[in-house]
């Protein structure tokens, strides 16, 4: 064996053992090599010379109290669900805490849907006023028309006309603000739920 | 012999080679390995748990092209190797008593 293959052979080894500091390991094992070929030996000598992996992984682990080794195994398993984000535990607590998270995943969607529907609502409400303002317009001019016709009678049509004419103004004195004020409010909606998903989170 | 005891015994042989002057992981395991059985998978924990302890200093160097680590022993490992001798003494006189009972007894 040559001793880039007892290197890689070695780190596997562990990694698989939880051992931390591998990297200085290693380095360590490499100089040692190194050593060795440097003093007369060659390559497959020197890696030959070197103790079994299990035994080096073994007298790295009685130089290290038991707390120590649990720890570390634990921390490692810890990292690698993070890692993963779907560790054991986590699947284990979602299965026997099923009863009481669904309900509250229920009540929190359905609290963010009524949220969604009553924030377009007042988008969609705004936006009838001054659609509503310019029907009533419209339909002043429409009376003042009638007049014409005798079917009204002329003191209303030209209230009408005076009606019409004020609220048609109103309606195009509002619809700038109105229009505007939809607009931000339709671009606020994705930026609440943004700020809502990322405070859950 | 005894883990504990053995790991007492290398410490000491470590830190004795080292107050000598710096060297490092192969010669070390030499130099060692002339008067106790040593391999470099028992001496490298020991190094690191020494320099954990203060007991030794690590500096890096370059030689033929790649990096050697030098170990050198601190004031700190002086001190641990008087320890260890002052234990030392006594458990030879734990040693020589229970030797004379044993004797004593068979006499």
């Amino acid at each position: 064996m040559l001793k880039q293959e007892f290197l890689t052979q070695l780190r596997s080894g562990l990694e698989a053992a939880s051992i931390e500091d591998i990297d200085e390991c290693i380095e360590f094992y490499d100089e040692m090599i190194s050593d060795r070929i440097e003093s007369g030996m060659n390559e497959e000598s020197a890696v030959a010379q070197m103790e079994s992996i299990d035994s080096i992984i073994n007298n790295y682990k009685a130089e290290k109290p038991v707390a120590k080794l649990i720890m570390d195994k634990v921390q490692k398993s810890h990292e690698e669900a993070k890692g993963k984000g779907k560790g054991t535990l986590w699947i284990v607590l979602a299965i026997i805490g099923f009863p009481i998270w669904l309900p509250i995943l229920i009540v929190v969607f359905t609290l963010l849907l009524t949220l969604y529907i009553v924030l377009w609502c007042i988008v969609v409400a705004v936006f009838c006023v001054l659609v509503l303002i310019g029907a009533v317009a419209l339909s002043g001019l429409f009376v003042f028309i009638m007049m014409f016709t005798g079917l009204v009678p002329w003191p209303l049509g030209i209230f009408s006309l005076g009606a019409g004419l004020f609220l048609g103004g109103l309606a195009v004195l509002l619809w700038h603000p109105i229009w505007s004020l939809c607009k931000s409010i339709a671009g606020m909606i994705p930026a609440i739920f943004r700020k809502i998903k990322k405070g859950i989170a | 012999m005894d883990a504990q005891l053995r790991r007492g015994i290398l410490d000491a042989c470590v830190l004795a080679v080292l107050e000598r002057g710096e060297s490092y992981g192969y010669k070390l395991v030499a130099d060692i390995s002339t008067f106790i059985e040593i391999t470099e998978s028992t001496l490298y924990p020991i190094l690191k748990r020494l320099e954990s302890q203060n007991m030794l200093t690590v500096r890096k160097a370059e030689y033929s092209g790649r990096l050697r680590k030098y170990y050198s022993i601190t004031d700190a490992g002086r001190a641990r190797i008087d320890e260890l001798l002052g234990e030392w003494e006594e458990i030879v006189k734990v040693y020589k008593y229970i030797a004379d009972e044993r004797g004593e007894k068979n006499a």
